[in-house]
């Protein structure tokens, strides 16, 4: 066959299948694939030379691509591949899964592609490698990017990170895929040592709040150092806590918490010089063998009064607070370093001996802080959700009419003996106080103690009883009825004696003070108080307290102004509520009455008052207008006769569409109107009625006269 | 504004002396207002009973007086 009739062959078998042309193709029993890669082969060697004519036919369709790639530039391309996705490339499970989770269909296929390049690639090479056709350089590109350890043998790094671990070479190299990198794989295994770490130390900050709080509750004396507590003997957290806590420090004195053993005190007590105080502290606080006994106790052994023995326990524990023998709660940043520097050197994972880079160590440490903050974070959060759930709880109890007790409520040491001594042993007696003071006799109870519980109670959702709004509306519900019933009480005696029947003082319901001050001024009567002039009432002492607990009976002077009762309407001036000032002007000036003031026909009138300015001005007109009254000399917005203003209100409206409340205000607008000229009718009829009954009793007597004076007898 | 000057009135005086259109008034003023008239329409009509009573009372007491007659 010529060169003619087998591009002919390869073109119909084209044509004919439509799919690609491979080595493996047969076509009409010839093996058209491997014509096809013979042509190819030839060209590619310049072994032959073939017609340009016949050559082009096959570029047309594409099948004569020039594939000239190095071996180098393929193991590169498969290199490269490898170190971007080492998991992809050694996981076909993996690969299957990354692309399910593709959705973009040409992105997939993309990936698919890439994939089955380097794959197809990769096989060749291979194939090469165990033929013994690959040239070192090439096999050592492979190598590095540990493409393949069986074939091309693992890279450096992965086999002194398993000779270092004990593992073998695949295991490491599955690691180090597992996680892109080995430097990976060390920051996730230093942030997975450092949250357990921070587990740790909240573990241990936790372990420390616990015996606090037990520590307090038993309620010893001794000091309490912030964070840790020596007065529990066996406060120590457990010794995991211990450890990490020494691991950060050489000479085991703690940089996270400085905190007292029971042998640190001792060496303390043996440090001091002082023998009475070493008395002091170890009969105070019951150390070495003594019991804790108490001030009067030490007293009297050691011949000093109890003043001197609480100075000295004072002057000592303040020795021990300024020992620095305080727990640190954050973390400073050399203990941070040093942490870092323990925590690798005991947790060695790094093969080639370098040392870590500053910039490594302050991502690490901040890992490290940020996590022990969340944490914190967390804890709180949670904490405050059990909070609120302990409220609810107390609330329903409390509902169900339970007892509870203060020592659940957790006050402080001082509060809680000091409601303790005055008998308050439970939240149902302090909610059952009714006024403050009964609170605050209580002796050593001040108001930080009152603020306290206050806060306490807010906590639970609940509230002091003298302070809930219900309480007070029910309080001035009471006084209310209770002032009724003084009035009610006083009514007769007052009307009696305002008639000038003798009624003792001792009758009303005057307090006792009161009582005694009128006695002494010479007042038994209250006829005689009543009828006293204003000047004589001012001269007694203390004559506001009486006033007003007169108006609280509901009696009054004749010289005073009683209070407007309901539906009457304003008629002095005092009634308005001008200022002081504005009001003894005008009652200096002669006017008392609100008439007075309508009847002025201009402004100047009442400018020319000595004393009024243009402020009292605005405020009387002020007044005035708050309580309905309008000078005639006043510009007002409307001057519409009195029988039009109601209805004139809905002419806006009467053509459109008026919602429920529109027509239920008309509607009774309208009643009104009509009540009203009803009341006008009555009224009318009642006048002329009146005058008709006046004209017949008149008629009436003048017919008796006449009767009368017919028989002879005069009126 | 409108609703504003109508809350510190307390008679139907000040209303009737304010220049108000309905559709300036708001809905909780317009409940107020029902309020205040039906107050008012009671001691209208308290007044109304106490003055009939006089009426009657007055035509009994001519109608006695005519009798006597």
């Amino acid at each position: 066959m010529n060169l003619k009739e087998r591009i002919d062959l390869i073109l119909e078998c084209l044509e004919k299948t439509g799919g690609p042309i491979i080595q493996s193709t047969e076509y009409k029993g010839y093996s058209v694939g491997l014509m096809l890669a013979g042509i190819k082969t030839n060209l590619n060697r310049e072994k032959a030379a073939y017609p340009e004519e016949q050559l082009a036919r096959l570029r047309e369709k594409g099948l004569l691509e020039p594939k000239i790639e190095k071996l180098t530039d393929k193991a590169e391309r498969v290199a490269e591949y490898v170190t971007k996705n080492p998991r992809l490339w050694h996981s076909d499970v993996a690969f299957k899964k990354y692309i399910d989770t593709i959705e973009d269909e040409e992105k997939r296929a993309e990936e698919i592609k890439a994939y089955q390049d380097a794959k197809e690639a990769y096989t060749y090479l291979r194939r090469r490698k165990t033929e013994g056709k690959l040239d070192e350089e090439t096999s050592e590109i492979l190598r590095q990017a540990g493409v393949g350890g069986n074939v091309f043998g693992y890279p450096e790094e992965t086999t002194l990170f398993a000779q270092k671990t004990g593992i073998s070479n695949r295991e490491a190299q599955i690691i180090i895929n597992e996680f892109g990198s080995l430097d990976n794989f060390r920051k996730e295994f230093i942030a997975l040592m450092l949250d357990r770490e921070i587990e740790k130390h909240i573990k241990v900050e936790k372990c420390v709040e616990q015996i606090n709080h037990f520590a307090r509750s038993q309620n010893r004396q001794l000091p309490f150092i912030q964070g840790f507590d020596m007065s529990q003997p066996n406060f120590l957290p457990s010794k995991d806590d211990i450890n990490f806590l020494s691991i950060l420090d050489e000479n085991n004195s703690r940089i996270y918490g400085y905190f007292m053993t029971e042998e640190r005190i001792i060496d303390y007590i043996n440090s001091l010089g002082d023998e009475h105080k070493k008395v002091v502290i170890k009969n105070y606080f019951g150390l070495i063998g003594e019991e804790a006994h108490t001030l009067d106790v030490i007293g009297k052994a050691t011949g000093f009064t109890r003043a001197a023995i609480s100075d000295k326990v004072k002057r000592i524990k303040r020795e021990l607070r300024s020992q620095r023998l305080r727990y640190q709660g954050e973390i400073t940043e050399e203990s941070r370093e040093r942490f870092i520097e323990r925590f690798f050197a005991s947790n060695d994972i790094f093969v080639d001996g370098t040392e870590l880079s500053q910039e490594t160590k302050d991502e690490l440490s901040q890992i490290y802080i940020d996590g022990l903050q969340a944490k914190r974070a967390e804890i709180e959060r949670a904490k405050g959700e059990r909070k609120e759930v302990y409220s609810i709880n107390v609330s329903k109890r409390l509902a169900r009419g339970e007892i509870i007790t203060i020592d659940e409520l957790y006050f402080s040491t001082r509060t809680h003996n000091t409601l303790r001594r005055a008998g308050y042993y439970t939240l149902n007696k302090i909610l059952d106080v009714l006024d403050e003071e009964e609170i605050t006799k209580i002796p050593k109870l001040g108001k930080s103690s009152l603020e306290e519980i206050r806060v306490k109670l807010a906590e639970l959702g609940l509230a002091f009883t003298w302070e809930t709004e219900e309480w007070k509306a029910e309080r001035a519900q009471s006084e209310i009825e209770m002032q009724k019933e003084v009035q009610a009480r006083a009514r007769e005696h007052i009307s009696r004696a305002k008639d000038g029947v003798y009624v003792p003082i001792s009758w009303l319901d005057f307090s006792a003070k009161t009582r005694e001050i009128l006695d002494t001024a010479g007042y038994y009567d209250l006829s005689k108080l009543l009828a006293a002039s204003k000047e004589e009432v001012f001269k007694i002492p203390s004559s506001a307290k009486i006033r007003s607990e007169l108006h609280y009976m509901g009696c009054y002077f004749d010289w005073e102004n009683k209070p407007l009762k309901e539906g009457e309407e304003i008629t002095q001036i005092n009634e308005l509520g001008l200022e002081t000032s504005t009001l003894n002007t005008l009652v200096k000036a002669g006017y008392t009455k609100i008439e007075q003031l309508l009847n002025m026909k201009s402004e100047k009138e009442l400018t020319e008052i000595k004393g009024i300015g243009e402020k009292a001005l605005q405020d009387i007109k002020d007044r005035m207008n708050a309580s309905g009254f309008y000078f005639q000399w006043e510009e007002r917005d409307i001057s519409i006769p009195e029988e039009n203003r109601i209805p004139w209100l809905f002419e806006q409206v009467f053509g459109d569409s008026m919602s429920q409340l529109d027509i239920e205000l008309r509607e009774m607008i309208n009643s009104l109107i009509l009540a009203r000229q009803v009341l006008k009718e009555e009224q009318e009829a009642c006048r002329k009625l009146g005058g008709l009954f006046q004209e017949a009793k008149r008629k009436e007597l003048e017919l008796i006269e006449k009767a009368l004076a017919s028989e002879g007898i005069e009126l | 504004m409108v609703n504003q000057k109508l809350k510190d009135f307390e008679t139907l005086k000040n209303l009737m002396n304010l220049n108000i259109k309905l559709s300036e008034i708001d809905d909780t003023t317009k409940q107020r207002l029902i309020e205040l008239c039906r107050e008012q329409l009671s001691i209208v009509n308290e007044k109304i009973e106490t003055t009939r009573n006089k009426r009657k009372q007055l035509e009994e007491n001519l109608l006695k007086i005519r009798k006597g007659n």
